[in-house]
């Protein structure tokens, strides 16, 4: 059976974080501030979820392992991702503990090095790191010592140590900085990877290499492993670089007053990716729902079927209907011909196709982004250059859709499954049922209870009050409009009242779900909320068709108490479910 | 303390899921969370004699028991405890180091969970998996009566005692993608929600068939957005007067995933599944972390029991 929510699950995977290090660096597109980001020098790639962070660092440390050149990139690079799992397994442990690990993490990674010169006997940079046994044995030596270990006599054993000591650490069976290992309070990361190429360097084999140090997600770090890696961006050591990457609103100034912090410009170079500011990519995201749903609205259906055969599975081609297919042809040259960063990554699709066009199975992602993206010019929503940007690091704009605003998507989707073939445009109830469907969805996520120290919480908290203030501006704010995007509607007459109510909802409630009165009688003053009005907490509040304002909600002392049984909740920041 | 693995194996016994499962005819030390349900008290009353400690524990921050529970619990021999979750690996190791049991015998414990938190169950776990002796231990459950929601059960996966988790995972599977064992419970909607959180690569489900079908069902319908939302690779159902086949399923795929993925169980549903679950983590303590769940108010813990028993047996051989 295909579900409302297909759309979602089509892009959902498409997530750098989960591709090795080859499919990202075979599929990437350079965009334009990449030759920037690939300097060996400090950099910090700041930008929200899906602007190509991930795949760049990814990038950067596949090009010594491909057989050819690559961007011009001539040094190692060692790829450290962060983990969500961070706080959930460090919380218990001091600062210097949760360094110690970060650097044993680093330390691990850089050593990783050597296990992918082996296993990449033909890497252009990486070969150069393969050692005769005699010689590995000696680096191991000096490795062990530098890093306090007992002496061992392979790298692999090192690492073995290495992991062992983290988990010692993270175990507390070792106190920090009272053993042997005075490093991991003495030094900073990138001075102790300074000291093991330093090792490295007495390795006759081994030519002088440079090294970059990539740190991704640091926003999942704790925050002295953030200042840490922070802080390390200052004088790093001849031969290592630094490259942290990490969501907008992970900024440098929430550390604090750290004595002599690192300058922009002198100690590092900042390329903010893509939309300098999450709002802004929220804010086209909410735009790109409210094209597509005024296409549908005016009864231009072709987009809804684009969307449904452009989900199915790599065999649509066989069951494509004649009239769709054209559309898509003609769409998809539209994008090549207008899109050259579109045209580079189709030509190395079909290069790799043994056809020699666009393979089938990507036809769908190429009918999704030529719809999407159409939707969103047609709304005159941006530049065109904008839509380019959109191709940063990501091959399609479906997977600059990952991450939260994937409802947005499943509004569109759950919109499309209520078009019937037989109708010229989708009935009000339908799309009524398709927006509770995506408010109940949404509901449902928000119901979890998010911890105080998750990271991801900030998020999707921000994302709902960012669509709740503009789905308030757009409806309650705005001119009248007979149809918004929302199908969830209220009358008021007599009730001003209400408007109060629902502004404070907004700041106390976390979703809104005002069915719709029977309004057929003229002259009522039409406010539409959106079932997405969600506001900094969870609060599914549900006001039923006959609802008589003060019978559901008081207004006291600065709060929304709502009435049940005669009994009153008080609506919280803070407080769990009504 | 460094993390060794205690690998268990888990077997049937005999009428477990009916009113009057076989036991053992003695146990050597016996463990049993106390709520206000009075399950706890039925698990009790049935147990054949035990030879050492008998302990009904109950979080501090729990809500007293009445004093008929306490005075039957404690005319069934029963100590009653008021133990942090933190420190019972601890009580219990101690309690099994007090015990002597013949040359050549492990000693034989029975575990209650029916009204225990799931930390406390995690931390007891904890206690059996740091013992190094051979050991043999019944984990029982008694369901409650099934009650519909009334109102809003909220449930979450951290919270409470946030500073301390019995199975956290480690630090050494950094970077490797998630793979999510999810127990199904019957809080609407919580399973979307964690799903969308912990953002797994691989996602099964674990559904109870329990003894009640309406039990069943609105742990179907409160998980339904879950379907439509993600893909699921398999969808498991275990039946909850054998709950070692839950055991041995999430063993299977464990030994699966665990060296390209970080293995996340997340135990919603039955007490019984999250002791399954800590049991797995205790085996693979570096590969497995068991998210702590939080379940508000308004679910069946202070329920009437259902009469039915559910027991399972685990060993383990001495480390």
């Amino acid at each position: 059976m295909t579900s409302y929510w297909d759309l979602s699950n089509a892009h959902s995977k498409d997530n750098a974080r989960d591709k090795s290090f080859e499919e990202v660096r075979t599929s990437f597109v350079p965009p334009p501030h990449f030759a920037e980001c690939a300097l060996w020098r400090n950099g910090v790639l700041v930008g929200p979820r899906g602007s190509g962070k991930t795949t760049i660092l990814k990038v950067l440390a596949a090009a010594a392992q491909a057989t050819e050149p690559t961007h011009d990139i001539n040094y190692v690079g060692v790829y450290v991702p962060a983990d969500p799992g961070w706080g959930r397994r460090t919380r218990e442990l001091d600062d210097a503990s949760q360094i110690a690990l970060f650097k044993l993490l680093v330390v691990e990674r850089f050593l990783d090095v050597f296990r992918l010169a082996r296993a990449n006997p033909d890497g252009r940079v990486l070969r150069t790191l393969q050692l005769a046994p005699l010689e590995e044995q000696r680096l191991a030596a000096r490795f062990s010592s530098t890093l306090g270990l007992q002496p061992v006599g392979s790298l692999d054993s090192v690492r073995d140590k290495v992991k062992a000591l983290m988990l010692r650490i993270a175990s507390k069976d070792l106190v920090v900085g009272s053993d042997q290992q005075s490093w991991v309070v003495s030094e900073n990361v990138t001075d102790l990877i300074g000291r093991l190429v330093n090792d490295l360097g007495e390795c006759e084999s081994v030519p002088s290499l440079d090294w970059v140090l990539l740190l991704d997600e640091l926003e999942l770090a704790p925050l002295p492993v953030f200042r840490s890696a922070w802080l390390a961006l200052r004088n790093p050591p001849p031969a290592v670089r630094l490259k942290l990457a990490f969501l907008d609103d992970r900024a440098p100034d929430s550390l604090g007053g750290l004595p002599n912090p690192p300058r922009k410009g002198n100690d590092y170079w900042e390329t903010p990716l893509t939309w300098k500011r999450r709002r802004d990519y929220y804010d086209f995201t909410v735009r790109l729902a409210e094209g597509l749903y005024e296409q549908i609205r005016n009864g231009d259906l072709s987009l809804v079927a684009a969307l449904e055969d452009s989900v199915l599975p790599p065999s649509w081609g066989g069951t494509l209907s004649d009239r769709n297919r054209a559309a898509f042809t003609e769409a998809e040259q539209r994008l090549l011909n207008d899109d050259e960063t579109f045209a580079v990554w189709a030509r190395r699709q079909e290069a790799k196709s043994d056809s020699g066009v666009l393979p089938t199975a990507l036809r769908g992602k190429v009918a999704q982004t030529v719809v999407l993206r159409d939707a969103y010019r047609a709304r005159g929503a941006g530049p065109r250059v904008a839509g380019v940007n959109l191709y940063t690091g990501a091959p399609t704009i479906l997977e600059i859709l990952e991450g939260n605003p994937r409802h947005v998507t499943w509004l569109v989707n759950a919109l499309s499954r209520e078009m019937s073939s037989s109708r010229t445009r989708i009935s009000a109830t339908a799309q009524q049922r398709a927006v509770k469907a995506s408010a109940d969805l949404l509901t449902d996520v928000l119901k979890t209870v998010f911890p105080e120290d998750d990271p991801s919480k900030d998020s999707v908290w921000e994302l709902t009050d960012i669509l709740g203030q503009q789905f308030r501006t757009i409806c309650i704010e705005g001119p009248f409009r007979t149809d918004p995007i929302t199908a969830v509607r209220i009358s008021v007459t007599k009730e001003p009242g209400l408007i109060e109510y629902a502004d404070l909802c907004v700041q106390y409630g976390g979703l809104i779900e005002i069915t719709r009165p029977s309004d057929t009688g003229g002259g009522f003053r039409r406010f539409r909320l959106h079932g997405l009005l969600a506001a900094l907490h969870r609060l599914p509040l549900k006001i039923s068709k006959d609802w008589r304002a003060e019978q559901f909600l008081r207004v006291q002392d600065g709060h929304v108490h709502w009435l049940r049984d005669k009994e009153s909740d008080r609506l919280q920041p803070g407080m769990g479910l009504a | 303390m460094t993390s060794a693995s205690a690998r268990f194996t888990a077997s049937s016994v005999e009428g477990s899921g009916s009113a009057s499962p076989v036991w053992r005819e003695h146990y050597d030390l016996a463990f049993l969370g106390v709520g206000a349900g009075g399950r706890a008290v039925l698990v009790a009353s049935q147990l054949p004699p035990v030879s050492g400690e008998s302990i009904a524990l109950q979080s501090p921050d729990a809500d007293p028991i009445s004093p008929e529970t306490t005075e039957r619990l404690t005319e069934l021999g029963f100590d009653l405890r008021r133990t942090p979750s933190a420190d019972v690996p601890n009580l219990v190791g101690e309690s099994l180091m007090s015990l002597q049991p013949a040359a050549g015998s492990a000693p034989r414990m029975v575990v209650d969970v029916s009204e225990m938190d799931r930390l406390t169950i995690g931390a007891l776990v904890k206690g059996l998996a740091s013992y190094g002796g051979a050991i043999e231990v019944d984990f029982s459950y008694v369901p409650a009566m099934f009650v519909p929601p009334s109102g809003s059960v909220a449930a979450a996966i951290s919270g409470g005692d946030a500073s301390w988790s019995p199975f956290p995972g480690s630090v050494l599977d950094f970077g490797l993608a998630p793979a999510l064992i999810l127990g199904l419970g019957y809080e609407d909607h919580v399973a979307v929600g964690t799903v969308e959180r912990l953002d797994p690569s691989l996602l099964w489900t674990f559904s109870p068939a329990s003894f009640a079908p309406e039990y069943d069902e609105q742990v179907r319908s409160a998980n339904a957005s879950l379907f439509q939302v993600r893909s699921v690779a398999s969808e498991f159902v275990y039946p909850l007067e054998n709950p070692e086949v839950a055991f041995r399923r999430m063993a299977e795929l464990v030994n699966a995933v665990r060296d390209e993925h970080q293995v996340i169980i997340v135990p919603f549903g039955p007490k019984i599944f999250a002791a399954m679950a800590n049991l797995i983590a205790a085996g693979w303590p570096t590969e497995v972390e068991v998210a702590n769940v939080i379940v508000s108010a308004g679910s069946t813990d202070n329920a009437a029991p259902d009469e039915r028993v559910s027991v399972v047996r685990l060993t383990k051989k001495q480390q």
